[in-house]
């Protein structure tokens, strides 16, 4: 009993791709790429793999019919969960090598029929073109897998200089292969033939009962064609693509590994990229500052232009001001400091033998009647509030046999500044 | 599997890379020094204007004060004849105190900005109070006197003091 394909596939309408590459069928060595939007794909141009961009997420890249080769098979087995370790073991039965740790097939199945399953199943080639390495993609489909075939159909058409095939049973595509050759000529529909054959005795084709060309090919050719298949010969325009109910995740050998080299090389991209980044950010603030720093010096330059007659006028004034300073500091008067000087004296014990004061340094030559009256003059003189100006030096005192201290003292100030 | 020459293609981005990073860095240590040199020349001259504001804020004052100077400040004749008044000036006040004259000469005469100075130096003997009265009759900024240096010390006899002092008298400069 034939099991409902649709309800077993995922809906890959939802699944985020935003683009689509594949083989061009106009020309051998352009690719297509449309944008998928919703599920609809709208042609944007033609270009080279390499030329997308390898951080693209959500980019398909589909590889065409002649990169990626095709077995049917019929699975005693309904359980699709045991169909990829099935698989692997017919492919491996058959020949393949199957790198340990790859995904180098994916499957879709076709039908299901007394507990029997019939897969399309389609195998990686251990080696891709450097182009298609280089777009580094995850992981790629089958071309021939976006394309709509009519029903119970051989569909032939020209793709990378090179004929390709694609059987339907049912609707479901079930085969598809590409020949050595181009055109179709006695040889290919030879082997065309021969393929028919093969799958009918596998079962795999049921009834064929068309043959679509989607190139222009000579009467006489197509006719053969028709003949030695005995199926009627239409052509048509290649169809525009549409997006496989399922996707197909075919990794070669050692693209985890591709995947962690190119990881590796976008970080140091990106370190070098921000290590720039840093360092011109850090050139452009010294220079930044040195521009504000140059710009201020020039402002301030300017300030003094402007204000240089006043400034001078006044640096004049204060040299003049300074030259009259004996006159205009009345504190400092000698008359003056003498009264402050004489004010510290004790009541009675000490009396002054000399007082000179010459360019504002004061020498005291005094006695008293003992030494500690000397420190008590000494100490009020320190702490005379008019004098505080003065720093005031007093050598050891002479003291005489009748205790009478003789003692000189000095006292300094700095010169007055405006 | 061939993987891609990777290292190939990010040969000229490399050593673009390194040959900015070379002139960069040549020009960092530059731009580095130029900074620093102007850097400290804005500390000194933001120095400079800081001082130079609070000088124009004062600006009333030390024109107040010029304008006293031209106002008050007495100019000079001939400058023998200066000094003279100067001296005899301080003579005759020491006689008006009863102050005995020991000793007496001209001093020097002194040019500053926009000033020039005269003084005398006298020497005499009195009483203390006598001198203190002679001295303060000097200490009058408006007649542009002053003394500038003063000695005292008593007599031998103790009764009176000896006193030394330059008195000095300031004019505003003629031009």
């Amino acid at each position: 009993m034939a099991v409902s394909i649709k309800s077993l596939q995922n809906d890959r309408k939802n699944t985020g791709t935003n683009a689509l590459i594949l083989p061009s069928l106009s020309s051998p060595t352009s690719w297509d790429l449309w944008k998928v939007s919703n599920g609809v794909l709208t042609p944007i141009g033609q270009r080279d793999p390499s030329q997308i961009n390898r951080r693209r997420k959500g980019s398909i890249l589909a590889l065409p019919t002649t990169d990626v080769f095709c077995v049917s098979l019929w699975l005693n087995e309904t359980d699709q969960a045991k169909f990829p370790s099935m698989i692997s073991l017919q492919l491996e039965g058959r020949g393949f090598k199957l790198s340990e740790g790859s995904r180098a097939f994916d499957w879709s199945p076709v039908t299901f029929e007394n507990g029997k399953a019939l897969v399309m199943v389609g195998i990686l080639p251990n080696k891709l073109l450097p182009a298609l390495l280089a777009a580094n993609f995850d992981w790629f489909d089958a071309a021939v897998r976006f394309r709509e075939y009519t029903e119970d159909s051989l569909t032939i058409w020209q793709e990378q200089g090179r004929l390709c095939l694609a059987f339907t049973r049912g609707k479901q595509l079930v085969h598809f292969q590409a020949l050595t050759e181009n055109v179709l000529n006695p040889s290919t529909i030879r082997d065309i033939a021969c393929i028919v054959t093969s799958l009918q005795m596998q079962e795999v084709l049921k009834n064929l009962k068309s043959i679509v060309l989607w190139f222009k090919t000579d009467p006489e050719g197509s006719k053969s064609l028709g003949t030695a298949l005995s199926v009627n010969i239409n052509s048509a325009s290649p169809p525009k693509p549409r997006l496989p109910d399922r996707d197909w995740t075919l990794q070669l050998a050692g693209t985890a590994e591709s995947k962690k080299f190119h990881h590796r090389l976008q970080w140091r991209d990106r370190t070098l990229k921000c290590i720039s980044l840093a360092y011109g950010l850090a050139l452009l603030f010294i220079l930044g500052h040195l521009l504000i720093t140059l710009h201020l010096i020039s402002s301030i330059n300017s300030w003094q232009q402007e204000n240089k007659l006043n400034l001078e006028t006044i640096h004049q004034d204060i040299s003049t001001w300074e030259f009259l300073t004996p006159l205009v500091e009345t504190k400092d008067y000698p008359l003056e400091t003498l009264l402050h000087c004489a004010t510290s004296l004790s009541p009675a014990g000490t009396h002054l033998t000399l007082y000179e004061q010459v360019d504002g340094n004061i020498t005291i030559k005094a006695e008293s009647q003992n030494i500690r009256l000397a420190d008590a003059f000494l100490e009020k003189l320190t702490h005379e509030p008019a004098l505080s100006d003065y720093h005031w030096v007093r050598p050891q005192p002479q003291v005489l046999p009748n205790d009478l201290a003789q003692f000189e003292i000095n006292g300094t100030r700095e010169p007055t500044k405006y | 599997m061939n993987l891609p020459n990777i290292n190939g293609r990010n040969i000229p981005w490399m050593t673009v890379l390194v040959v900015i990073l070379v002139l960069t860095t040549y020009g960092l240590s530059l731009l580095l020094r130029k900074q620093s040199e102007c850097s400290h020349e804005l500390d000194r001259l933001q120095a400079i204007q800081r001082t130079n504001r609070a000088l124009l804020d004062q600006k009333d004052l030390w024109d107040k004060r010029a304008k006293w100077i031209k106002q008050f400040a007495p100019t000079q004749d001939e400058e023998g004849k200066t000094k003279a008044d100067v001296l005899e000036a301080a003579l005759q006040g020491a006689r008006e105190q009863h102050l005995r004259i020991i000793a007496q000469s001209l001093g020097e005469l002194q040019r500053g900005p926009a000033c020039l100075s005269v003084s005398a130096n006298i020497k005499v003997q009195g009483t203390m109070e006598s001198l203190c009265r002679w001295i303060n009759a000097w200490q009058t900024p408006e007649n542009f006197y002053t003394v500038t240096s003063l000695s005292i010390h008593p007599s031998e006899d103790h009764k009176t003091v000896i006193c030394a002092l330059t008195l000095k008298r300031f004019f505003q400069e003629t031009k």
